[in-house]
């Protein structure tokens, strides 16, 4: 196993050598600018959208919270009858089923 | 370190010509990494130039310039993963493109362009990534790092965020399936007819 273990480090040695570090080409300054460009584009354009998309919510909620506030505070109707009368109507129906229910009882008897 | 500290942190305020020689000074060490990494020489640059545009974006939230070299390294690492699963996903829509005599035919191919010198590299190359197959590409970075980069446990504990007890299982763990592999080879290697 020892002498294994001696032939894998070998073998690993022998890998470094196979795949030396290249050198960089005369295009890889320029390309690495080229993408860091595109990036930063690419990041002030969405940058830019979010930013506009943040506008128009805060424009939106600013708008619905207007109209939701206009209408609480939008006056409800008037009452133009007083309580007693309010109520009276309220159980004008329970007073005439009472009265038929009196007269079915005594028309039995 | 390949540049003081003092160039690290102008290039981390945002001097452009400090960063251009932070890239100069460390750019044969990222493209040799990534090429033993990846093993595809032709991908090696465009890697590379990913690493450093990473590091670019990314170089104002290094904590301290001390610490620019594991995470140079860690910067390295992701991008050759990120390059790995990509590749991987590739080659399987590829090869269920290709038929059978074209890839026997692509093969022959490649080896005629190959002079001798390559040969041996891809030889080596293989044999490696033979022993390697058996271990997740995480598994096979982190030995690669350890084995052939020289990285101690200190720094790769740097580089993974990681204790050193639990790098030191893994790679264990690692080695002993490599070296599994590595004795199975072996074996048939013996026992194949001349």
């Amino acid at each position: 196993m020892k002498d294994l273990e001696k032939e894998l480090d070998e073998l690993f040695r022998a890998w470094r050598e196979a795949v030396p570090g290249p050198d960089a080409s005369a295009q890889f300054m320029p390309g690495m600018w080229e993408k860091i460009e595109a990036r930063r584009t690419l990041v002030f354009r969405v940058r830019h959208l979010a930013r506009a998309f943040l506008g128009a919510t805060a424009v939106l909620c600013t708008l619905m919270a207007g109209v939701f506030l206009l209408e609480a505070n939008r006056p409800g109707p008037v009452p133009t009858e007083s309580y007693l009368d309010s109520l009276a109507y309220a159980h004008a129906n329970e007073s005439m089923l009472d009265a038929m229910h009196v007269e079915a009882v005594e028309g039995r008897r | 370190m390949l540049v003081d500290f003092a160039e690290i942190e102008r290039a981390r305020s945002g001097d452009d010509a400090a960063f251009g020689r932070v890239v100069a000074a460390y750019r044969k060490r990222v493209l040799g990494t990534i090429a033993r990494l990846i093993g595809q020489p032709d991908d090696v640059e465009d890697v590379g130039q990913e690493v450093f545009v990473r590091v670019y974006y990314s170089l104002r939230r290094l904590r301290t310039p001390e610490v620019f070299e594991p995470w140079l390294y860690r910067m390295t690492v992701n991008a050759a993963y990120d390059y790995l699963r990509r590749r991987k996903r590739r080659a399987e829509r590829r090869m269920s493109d290709l038929s059978d005599q074209q890839m026997i035919t692509a093969d022959a191919s490649l080896g005629m362009v190959q002079d001798v010198e390559e040969r041996h590299r891809t030889g080596v190359r293989e044999r490696l990534d033979e022993l390697l197959t058996g271990v997740s590409d995480e598994d096979r970075i982190l030995l690669l790092l350890k084995e052939v980069e020289g990285l101690s446990l200190k720094e790769l504990e740097e580089v993974y965020h990681v204790n050193a007890n639990a790098l030191k299982v893994r790679l264990f763990r690692a080695r002993q399936r490599v070296l599994k592999a590595f004795a199975a080879i072996k074996r048939t290697d013996v026992t194949k007819p001349v």
